[in-house]
C-alpha cells in the first residue's frame, strides 16, 4: 500500500509535466477502486459514485497543468471526491438520506466469493455488518486506514478533521469488532481459525 | 491489560501506527494472554481480508477518455478546488440541514406541481406543445439538447426555453427520452400517475390515459420515480429495469429482475410492479420496449386487448371486439411494414377470429 504512494506521485509528475496519457491510465486503475467505493460512503449509489469519481479524473486531466505543485495526488484526489460527493448530496438532497447517527440498518454485502466460502464466512460478514452499522465518519476513517492503508495524518487532511479524531474514531471501530468477537466466541466454543496468522 | 489498552494497541497496530516501545509492551500482553492473542489474530485476520474490487476499470476508463475528449474542445481549463480548511463541520451540517428542508419543500412542491401550479415558480417563459396523431411519430431536440422520440398519438408539453434551475416537461402517450446531462438543472417528466426524474440517461416512458397501466424502462443511467399518490415513495430504477404502474389498484408488488418478492406494504396507494425490460433475443441488444423507435410494432405473448390498443395508435384505426373472449388470445410477432388487413391475417393464422372493416373501423367478430 506504501508503494502506491510512491507509485501516484511518480505517475502523477509524468502526467503533469510530459502529459504522458499512459501515466494517467496507471494512475487512474490504482486509484479508481477506492474512489468509487469512498464515493459510495457518501452517495450510497454506485452509479453516482462511478459518475463522480470519473468527472473528477476528467478535470484532473484537463487542468494537470495547474496541478504540478501538487505532493500528494492521492489525498488530493480523495479531497476532491469527498468535495464533489458534498455537492452532489447537497443538490439532490431530495434524494439521499443521510445517516448522521447509529442505526441498526441492515446493508446488503455480497458475500458470494468462492474463496471466502472456505474463510471464516459467517464471522466476516458479521464484522462487515458491525462496521457498516457504525456512523458515516468511523466507517469511512475505517475504510481508508484498512482498506488503503492510509496513515491518520493522510485520513484526517482528507476527511479535514484532526488525527486524534480519526484515532478515537478508528479505536471506536475497532473495539466494535472486539465485541463481535467476543461475542461470536461465546457462541462458538471452538476456538477461532483465523485466515493467516500474523506476527 | 484492560480492553480499552488492548483496543488502543492492536488498532495502532494493525494502522501501522504503533511506535516501538507500545509495540513490545503490545507483544508482551499478547504473549501472556492467550484470548488477547486470539482476538489480536481474527482482528488482523479480518483487516487483511480485503474487500471485492471492482470489475469494470477498463470500460470506465474508455468513458473518461471520451469525456475529456469532448471537453478538451469546450473548456480547455476548468478547475477542481478542494474546500478551504475549517469549512468542512459548516459543509457537515449543512448538508444535514439541506436534506431536511429539500425533504420537505420536495414533499411541498410536488404536491403543487401535480395540480398545476408549478409552472410558473419554476420556468418562465412560453411553453409549447406537440401532439402526434396516431400513425405519426415525431423527434424534438429541445433546448438543452435532450431529444426527445413521441409515438403516435402522444402529447408533449414542454417550454420554448429553459430558464429555471429544474427542467419540466408533461407527457401523455409514449416517449423514448435521451436526456442530455446536466448536474445543475435536474429533469422532470411529469405525467398522468408518475412523476420521473432523471439524472442523466436514456429510458422510455408509456403513460396513455386509456391504457390500464403506465411504464417506465430504462436503458441506461439512472432515474427516480415518484408516484402522484405516494409523494413520500421514490422508486430508483436501474439500468435494465422497467416499472409499471397499474391505475386504480391497493397493494404494492415490487417485482426484480423476474423475482417476486411481495414487499409488506398496508398503506393505500397505486399499484407498481419493477421488473426487467424485455430483451428480444439473448444476445441482441434490441428491447422490446423501444422497439417503436425503430419503426417497429413488436409484441411478446401479449393479448389482443393490450395488443389492439397499440394497433390502433399504430395504424390510425379504431379496433372493437364484439367477443370479450377475443381480447384473452395472446400474440407474439413483429410488424414492419405490413398493412392493416396484411397484420390481422396473420394474427388470423393463429387464432381463429373474423374481422370485418367499415371506414376506419374495426370490428372483430
Amino acid at each position: 500500500m506504501r508503494d502506491r504512494k510512491v507509485d501516484t506521485l511518480k505517475l502523477w509528475k509524468l502526467i503533469c509535466n510530459n502529459d504522458d496519457e499512459n501515466a494517467f491510465e496507471l494512475f487512474f486503475h490504482i486509484l479508481n477502486n477506492s474512489l468509487i467505493k469512498f464515493c459510495v460512503l457518501y452517495v450510497h449509489q454506485r452509479e453516482i459514485a462511478e459518475e463522480i469519481v470519473s468527472d473528477v479524473f476528467v478535470k484532473c486531466w484537463l487542468n494537470r497543468k495547474n496541478l504540478i505543485e501538487i505532493q500528494n495526488p492521492e489525498t488530493y484526489l480523495f479531497v476532491a471526491v469527498k468535495n464533489q460527493s458534498l455537492n452532489h448530496i447537497k443538490k439532490y438532497s431530495t434524494i439521499h438520506l443521510v445517516q448522521i447517527e447509529e442505526t441498526n440498518s441492515v446493508e446488503f454485502v455480497n458475500t458470494y466469493n468462492p474463496q471466502k466460502e472456505i474463510e471464516n464466512k459467517e464471522l466476516i460478514f458479521r464484522m462487515d455488518q458491525a462496521i457498516a452499522g457504525l456512523p458515516q465518519q468511523c466507517r469511512i476513517v475505517f475504510r481508508l486506514i484498512k482498506e488503503d492503508g492510509m496513515k491518520y495524518k493522510e485520513v484526517a487532511e482528507i476527511l479535514n478533521i484532526s488525527p486524534r479524531t480519526v484515532q478515537t474514531q478508528l479505536f471506536r471501530a475497532i473495539k466494535k469488532l472486539s465485541v463481535i468477537l467476543t461475542q461470536y466466541n461465546k457462541h462458538h466454543e471452538s476456538p477461532l481459525k483465523p485466515i493467516q496468522s500474523t506476527f | 491489560m484492560g480492553n480499552d489498552k488492548f483496543i488502543e494497541l492492536a488498532g495502532k497496530k494493525l494502522s501501522n501506527e504503533i511506535s516501538s516501545d507500545e509495540n513490545n509492551e503490545f507483544q508482551r500482553c499478547l504473549a501472556n494472554d492467550a484470548s488477547l492473542r486470539e482476538q489480536y489474530e481474527a482482528l488482523s485476520a479480518y483487516w487483511k481480508h480485503s474487500d471485492a474490487q471492482y470489475a469494470d476499470n477498463a470500460l470506465a476508463f474508455q468513458k473518461i477518455k471520451s469525456k475529456i475528449k469532448a471537453q478538451e474542445v469546450i473548456e480547455p481549463t476548468t478547475a477542481i478546488t478542494p474546500v478551504k480548511k475549517g469549512t468542512i463541520h459548516y459543509l457537515w451540517r449543512a448538508a444535514a440541514a439541506v436534506v431536511l428542508i429539500a425533504g420537505c419543500s420536495y414533499l411541498f412542491y410536488s404536491k403543487t406541481v401535480t395540480l398545476g401550479h408549478g409552472i410558473a415558480s419554476t420556468t418562465s417563459g412560453a411553453w409549447q406543445n406537440k401532439n402526434t396523431s396516431a400513425r405519426d411519430k415525431s423527434t424534438i431536440v429541445l433546448t438543452d439538447g435532450t431529444r426527445i422520440t413521441l409515438n403516435s398519438q402522444s402529447s408533449l408539453r414542454y417550454p420554448t426555453k429553459f430558464t429555471g434551475k429544474i427542467r419540466e416537461v408533461y407527457l401523455s402517450g409514449e416517449a423514448f427520452f435521451d436526456v442530455h446531462k446536466d448536474h445543475e438543472h435536474p429533469f422532470i417528466i411529469h405525467t398522468e400517475k408518475m412523476n420521473i426524474k432523471v439524472l442523466g440517461t436514456a429510458f422510455n416512458v408509456k403513460s396513455y390515459p386509456d391504457d390500464p397501466s403506465s411504464e417506465t424502462t430504462l436503458i441506461r443511467g439512472a432515474i427516480e420515480v415518484t408516484l402522484d399518490d405516494r409523494p413520500s415513495d421514490r422508486i430508483i430504477l436501474k439500468p435494465s429495469e422497467k416499472l409499471i404502474v397499474k391505475k386504480g389498484s391497493f397493494t404494492t408488488i415490487r417485482k426484480n429482475q423476474a423475482k417476486l418478492s411481495p414487499a409488506t406494504d398496508s398503506s393505500a396507494g397505486t399499484q407498481y410492479v419493477l421488473t426487467s425490460f424485455t430483451r428480444l433475443h439473448q444476445a441482441d441488444s434490441a428491447i422490446l420496449e423501444t422497439s417503436w423507435t425503430q419503426n417497429k410494432l413488436i409484441f411478446r405473448d401479449e393479448n389482443f386487448a393490450d395488443l389492439a390498443a397499440r394497433m390502433e395508435r399504430w395504424y390510425g384505426v379504431e379496433i372493437k371486439f364484439k367477443n370479450d373472449e377475443m381480447k384473452k388470445y395472446r400474440f407474439t410477432g413483429t410488424y414492419e411494414k405490413e398493412t392493416i388487413t396484411q397484420a390481422l391475417d396473420a394474427l388470423r393464422i393463429t387464432e381463429n377470429f373474423h374481422y370485418k372493416i367499415k371506414n376506419s373501423a374495426i370490428y372483430i367478430y
